[in-house]
């Protein structure tokens, strides 16, 4: 095997051949062996993307989900993002408050999301604010970690130049905790997803939660397995994008 | 010119104490230390781990104020930092890493409150004096150690202040990195006629480099000697081999040893303050 | 964290619960919140010790420990195996640890759907959602155990003549197995989480399903003293895992 797949685009031309594989035992199962009711061939869910795209309440549901998404994470960011300076600013905040962070990051959110939804109802609030209770958290530690990273030789290094307090933050705290910043995004974006997804999912009445529930009911899996790859492909694009940001901004770090 | 024929003192350190507090215990650092360095001297403080060089430099440099004693400048008492007047050269760690070269020297500028428009001009022109113009778009992980001491070295001519205070800047070097950054450096000074103080535990460095030598004890630190090189700037690599040099070196060596031996085997270890 | 720094993060933590609950004890008095919202903290206390004394709930938190014991069993299983044949060749990392490590960072509660699809709303669904999430930290965790090892010292075994049992046995296991351990107590969390959730989101029953009754049919007080258990079960587990570690000697992060 090593022979066959040697050099530089060897692992890519095995994972390429590992797919092809899957898909086709896949199809092969699918087609002859597993009852259509709950396994569609691959061929069967491409063929039937178009008509899952065509029905304008599906493409309204991905819609929403995206923008749910999206200003969850930009309100974990910014309200992260403050408490994380809020928290890490003096050794005093930290001791007092961080504590109460780690401790209510040890409870598993879940279990509240039946509350959330009890307090913001069942339309897009909920979802966005359950996400972004997902995505604080990442942020929050991650710039109190950036902050605390901060290396005093180099504050000094500024005072003795004559650097003022808002040109210590401005040049030297805020420049060292971006590419913390920028990992807590990464992380942020994963939870925001995966708390977005999951208050979709229990709220069957309407969005994404609907029609899995509608698909499933139905014994359509080629829509939903349809739903779910786009689902899929949106998370894989979005980590990504984080993930090269992240690289970008971390660009200047030797360690 | 070096201080020779300029009699005025430009740093005036009487009577300086100072200790350190490790939980319950003080452990004094530097006991009455006084010495004077004249305007436009190399100086350098020299002793064993621990004997408070540092220390005595943070002091000097307004970064730190003395349990005892005072500082002058040039006639004025010292009272905390003076970023016009003083600048500082630590080891490497001191660049910022999120910053080009040329970024660095920048925003060293902009700290000291130098006009914009001034700013790129100072920047470009002390990195002619090192030589590193043409590193100015890299980052200080792209750069070598010696490399990044020039840059360093840079940022504090920059600022164009009249006292230049060095903490080991060669420490983090390699021998021969050193050899030739020491040339530079004396070179280079020697043109701007500052007043220099070079902390070292390197001989070597201390005789090529200072018109005088403050050999320290060993912890609490005082001035045990003052050591005269009287060979003007610049210096070149074969003063190192002259005989002048070796009878220092060895005065220096003998000055010393007691000192190291009884630091190095004293169980105490103070962090230093900088550390990063 | 230094022994200090610990009891003193201890005492803030405890200092903000007992605050907290004497809020909450402020509040029910007075009266302030629609208790359909956020019940009297007498209801909750009233209901917890209801739930704790009810013959039902045990069977619950079984169905919601066995479920959690089983998708956690396979997905070690799964994991390591998985992980150590992809950590046998280098081709086999370098083309699947990425794949693997994609995979990771796509919330696989999405494929929950297809689970209730094939098994139904019963414990199967879930049991498949757990061990989907365990898998992942397992087997990433497996494969950079193994590689890990240092290849002078599986060198040198097999200069000795060791067969692959005996290096597996001997060299491979105990050096991969404090990172291993590390991934079996990354992915636990994820898979206790995704249990909950898929019982959330659609059950019969276990305590995720009670948590989503009570919720849906307004019984807030029953709801909360149905969250506290859960999160003093969650509490428990992660008490005894880094008492366990403490024991062990090293703190794995």
């Amino acid at each position: 095997m090593n022979k066959i797949f040697r050099g530089k685009y060897g692992p890519l031309a095995l994972r390429i051949v590992s797919i092809a594989l899957l898909l086709a035992v896949w199809e092969g199962a699918a087609r002859w062996f597993i009852d259509p009711e709950f396994v569609s061939p691959p061929s069967g869910v491409v063929a039937e993307l178009p008509h899952l795209f065509s029905d304008p309440k599906v493409v309204a549901a991905i819609a929403s989900f995206f923008m749910e998404l999206t200003i969850a994470f930009a309100i974990a960011v910014v309200a992260g993002t403050a408490i994380g300076l809020a928290v890490g600013a003096t050794p005093f905040s930290y001791r007092s408050v961080f504590p109460i962070v780690l401790l209510l990051y040890a409870i598993p959110q879940i279990t509240v999301l039946p509350l959330f939804i009890l307090y913001f109802g069942l339309g897009t609030a909920s979802k966005i604010a359950f996400g972004a209770s997902h995505g604080i958290f990442p942020i929050v530690l991650n710039v109190v970690a950036g902050m605390k990273a901060v290396r005093p030789v180099h504050i000094l290094s500024a005072q003795t130049m004559g650097a003022s307090k808002m040109q210590i933050i401005r040049r030297v705290i805020l420049p060292q905790m971006i590419p913390s910043l920028f990992a807590g995004m990464r992380l942020a974006m994963a939870v925001t997803l995966l708390g977005v997804v999951l208050a979709e999912l229990y709220v069957s009445t309407t969005g994404i939660g609907y029609f899995t529930q509608t698909f499933s009911e139905r014994f359509d899996p080629a829509d939903l397995f349809g739903l779910i790859t786009v689902l899929a492909t949106i998370a894989i694009v979005l980590n990504e994008v984080a993930r090269r940001l992240e690289l970008h901004f971390s660009r200047w770090r030797s360690d | 010119m070096t201080g020779a024929t300029r009699a005025e003192v430009a740093i005036e350190v009487s009577g300086a104490s100072h200790s350190f507090s490790q939980g319950t215990r003080a452990l004094a650092v530097l006991s009455e230390v006084s010495l004077s360095v004249r305007s436009g001297e190399m100086v350098s403080l020299l002793g064993p781990s621990g004997c408070g060089k540092s220390t005595l430099l943070n002091i000097v440099g307004g970064v730190l104020t003395p349990d005892a004693g005072s500082v002058l400048l040039d006639g004025h008492p010292l009272h905390g930092i003076m970023p016009h007047k003083i600048s500082f050269v630590f080891q490497e760690h001191a660049l910022f890493p999120w910053n080009t070269v040329f970024e660095n020297l920048m925003v060293a500028l902009e700290f000291q409150g130098v006009p914009a428009a001034e700013r790129a001009d100072r920047a470009t022109v002390a990195l002619d004096a090192v030589r590193m113009s043409e590193f100015r778009a890299f980052y200080p992980a792209q750069l070598s150690g010696g490399m990044k001491q020039r840059v360093a070295l840079a940022r504090g001519l920059s600022l164009e202040t009249d006292i230049l205070l060095m903490d080991e800047p060669f420490a983090a070097l390699d021998e021969q990195t050193r050899m030739v950054f020491g040339e530079d450096l004396s070179v280079l000074l020697a043109k701007t006629g500052k007043t220099i103080v070079l902390v070292t535990h390197s001989l070597s460095e201390a005789v090529f480099l200072s018109d005088r030598i403050f050999v320290m004890t060993a912890r609490p630190g005082k001035i045990k000697a003052v050591v005269d090189v009287p060979k003007e700037h610049p210096r070149t690599p074969d003063f190192v081999s002259s005989a002048q040099f070796g009878a220092i070196r060895g005065e220096l060596y003998e000055l010393l040893h007691d000192e190291i031996r009884a630091s190095v085997e004293s169980a105490q270890h103070v962090p230093k303050r900088d550390d990063g | 964290m230094a022994k200090s720094d610990r009891l003193r993060t201890r005492l803030v933590q405890a200092g903000f619960f007992v605050t907290l609950l004497a809020a909450w004890s402020i509040e029910s008095a007075l009266r302030l919140i629609n208790p359909i919202l956020f019940p009297r903290i007498e209801n909750v206390a009233t209901q917890f010790v209801n739930v704790m004394t009810s013959p039902a709930t045990l069977g619950d938190v079984w169905t919601t420990m066995s479920t959690f014991g089983a998708a956690y069993g396979i997905a070690i299983i799964a994991g390591i195996s998985v992980g150590y044949v992809v950590s046998t060749s280098r081709l086999f990392t370098k083309t699947y640890e990425p794949v693997l490590a994609a995979f990771y960072t796509v919330p696989l509660l999405i494929f929950f759907p297809t689970f209730i699809l094939f098994f139904g709303t019963g414990v199967k669904s879930k049991i498949a959602l757990g061990c989907l999430a365990a898998f992942f930290p397992i087997a990433l965790n497996t494969i950079a155990g193994f590689t890990s090892v240092d290849r002078n010292l599986r060198t040198a075994a097999i200069s000795f003549g060791a067969s692959r049992i005996q290096m597996l046995r001997r060299v491979l296991l105990p050096g991969a197995f404090p990172i291993i351990l590390t991934g079996l107590r990354i992915a636990f969390i994820p898979c206790f989480a995704s249990v909950l959730a898929g019982e959330i989101i659609a059950s019969d029953s276990g305590l995720g399903h009670e948590i989503s009754q009570n919720a849906q049919m307004m019984e807030t007080a029953r709801m909360f003293a149905y969250v506290f258990l859960v999160i003093i079960i969650a509490a428990l587990f992660n008490l005894g895992l880094s008492t366990w570690e403490t024991r062990r000697g090293r703190t794995l992060v």
